[in-house]
């Protein structure tokens, strides 16, 4: 399906549950559970916090479903709720150092201006490199970023929202996605770098 | 010359190119803004490192395999609308 007609039905069921059928409900659940509870496993310090925001995000998004006006699309808008939950977790439970990443940390150092090759790992194609031991190097990479950050590199880099959309869900300006997003990846290239540079047989 | 290069470190060429290097890799440079880090990429080794390491990250972070939703949450989901 493409992402127009995903929305046009997302537009036929949510008129259709404002007109009384709540058990139409359901099918919005099954239909973003899953991504939902993914970006929650990004975002959350724990699994069970991930579970307990998919249940509160799920129960505002029906609560408030009737304030809905279409200015997004209703996924974007489960987003919103979504990201807006997990802001809330992060003040009850302070997981993740909370600070801001400055662009001098990641300007490479000396050394590295002397090398002249990028190193294998860049050159290599992705599933060739991706082991289960990456994939737990990037998640803890993600997860060890400040949320702030870690909230726009997700929507961006694997949730796939455009610059504009991820301004909206976050209720920030487009320069400040731009900002965060490139230090966040730049915090999470660092991780992979010495990863590859501890052990140079990987 | 190599020590062209290093002296572009200095004079912030390379400040600004490592800066927009996120930009660049999503299409969101004008024109000028795209053809002045290409060309820059094109000459500098060091930044061309770090733009192509930049954008294989980008690309395995883009890569994650999902979780299933377990069972227990899905079961809990759907007595949402009785809770309401
Ligand atoms: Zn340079």
């Amino acid at each position: 399906m493409t992402r127009q007609n995903l929305d046009d039905e997302d537009r036929q069921l949510i008129d259709s549950i404002r007109l009384g059928e709540r058990g139409l409900f359901q099918r919005i659940v099954e239909k973003y559970q899953t991504r939902i509870y993914n970006f929650g496993l990004k975002i959350c310090p724990t699994a069970q916090d991930a579970e307990d925001m998919v249940q509160d995000s799920f129960i505002n998004a029906f609560k408030y479903m009737k304030d809905f006006r279409f200015e997004m699309t209703f996924k974007n808008w489960l987003y919103v709720i979504a990201s807006s939950v997990c802001h809330k977790m992060k003040r009850k439970s302070r997981f993740a150092p909370e600070r801001e990443l400055s662009l001098e940390e990641f300007m490479p150092s000396e050394k590295d201006r002397v090398k002249t090759e990028p190193p294998e790992w860049a050159m290599e194609p992705v599933d060739k490199l991706l082991s289960r031991e990456l994939s737990e190097k990037i998640r803890e990479a993600i997860a060890g970023l400040p949320t702030d950050y870690r909230l726009v590199l997700v929507l961006r880099d694997i949730e796939g929202f455009s610059t504009e959309e991820t301004a909206n869900i976050l209720h920030i300006t487009t320069a400040n996605v731009k900002v965060r997003l490139h230090r966040a990846r730049l915090f999470v290239r660092g991780t992979l770098k010495e990863y590859y540079e501890n052990d140079p047989a990987r | 010359m190599r020590t062209t290069r290093q002296d572009n470190h200095e004079t912030g060429i390379c400040v600004s190119c490592f800066e927009r290097l996120s930009e660049y890799i999503d299409n969101e440079l004008g024109d000028s803004g795209c053809s002045e880090v290409r060309e820059h990429l094109e000459q500098c080794v060091c930044c061309s490192a770090c733009y192509k390491t930049l954008k294989k990250t980008i690309e395995l972070a883009g890569c994650q395999e999902d979780a299933p939703v377990p069972e227990n949450l899905s079961n809990r989901l759907k007595q949402i609308l009785f809770l309401n």
